[in-house]
């Protein structure tokens, strides 16, 4: 299973979905369209607590983390 | 029950009991917000940052184009240290996501965009000074 999680105040919301399963892939790539539309970052785990942003959906990816816009402080 | 002090104590605290519930309430969930965050954070630090994390409770990062450190503090606001070469901060940065989030979340996106497009964030964030 891989997962799609989205920062909010509570935390975070996961969205776990089958990556062999081509409705609940097509749902993962619409989350990712609406999030990034809406702002929101996309970047996907590598090894050793390395990161990578990404602007595209990637249907081999195990997890994707998304946070919200930044502003300056 | 026909003091009238008694059932004014009484209507008292039967009115306080609600509060206290949600304050208790308001509480848990936002316990709970920290604790998932956090998990999230130390899921995605580097080894040495994560035994940086537990032992003192910031982290350091290296810029993805200068190789400048900078030192995440917790805190949602002006929590990032720019630091000199002898370790000492030199700038003081604020940058954060929209939002009302856990602070470890806040610490984990400012951590992911230093380390990946850290002029993008700087161009972002505001500079204060030391």
């Amino acid at each position: 299973m891989a997962r799609q999680i989205v920062m909010d105040v509570t935390g975070d919301t996961r969205h776990e979905f089958d990556t062999t399963d081509v409705e609940e892939l097509r749902k993962a790539e619409e989350r990712f369209r609406a999030l990034t539309g809406a702002g929101f970052t996309a970047a996907l785990r590598r090894n050793d607590g390395h990161a990578e942003l990404v602007r595209n959906f990637d249907p081999s990816a195990e997890e994707t983390l998304f946070f919200p816009r930044l502003q300056g402080g | 029950m026909d003091d009238p002090e008694l059932q004014a104590l009484c209507a008292m605290v039967g009115a306080l009991i609600p509060c206290v519930v949600i304050i208790g309430l308001v509480w848990i969930s936002e316990k709970q917000s920290r604790d998932r965050a956090r998990r999230l954070l130390e899921a995605w630090l580097s080894p040495a940052q994560l035994e940086q994390f537990r032992t003192s409770g910031y982290f350091d990062v290296i810029g993805s184009d200068s190789g400048r450190i900078y030192r995440l503090r917790q805190g949602r606001q002006m929590n990032v240290d720019e630091l000199d070469n002898r370790s000492k901060p030199l700038a003081l940065w604020c940058v954060l996501p929209e939002g009302r989030l856990p602070v470890c979340d806040i610490m984990l996106a400012q951590k992911i965009a230093l380390e990946t497009d850290e002029k993008g964030t700087l161009a972002i964030a505001h500079k204060g000074s030391r």
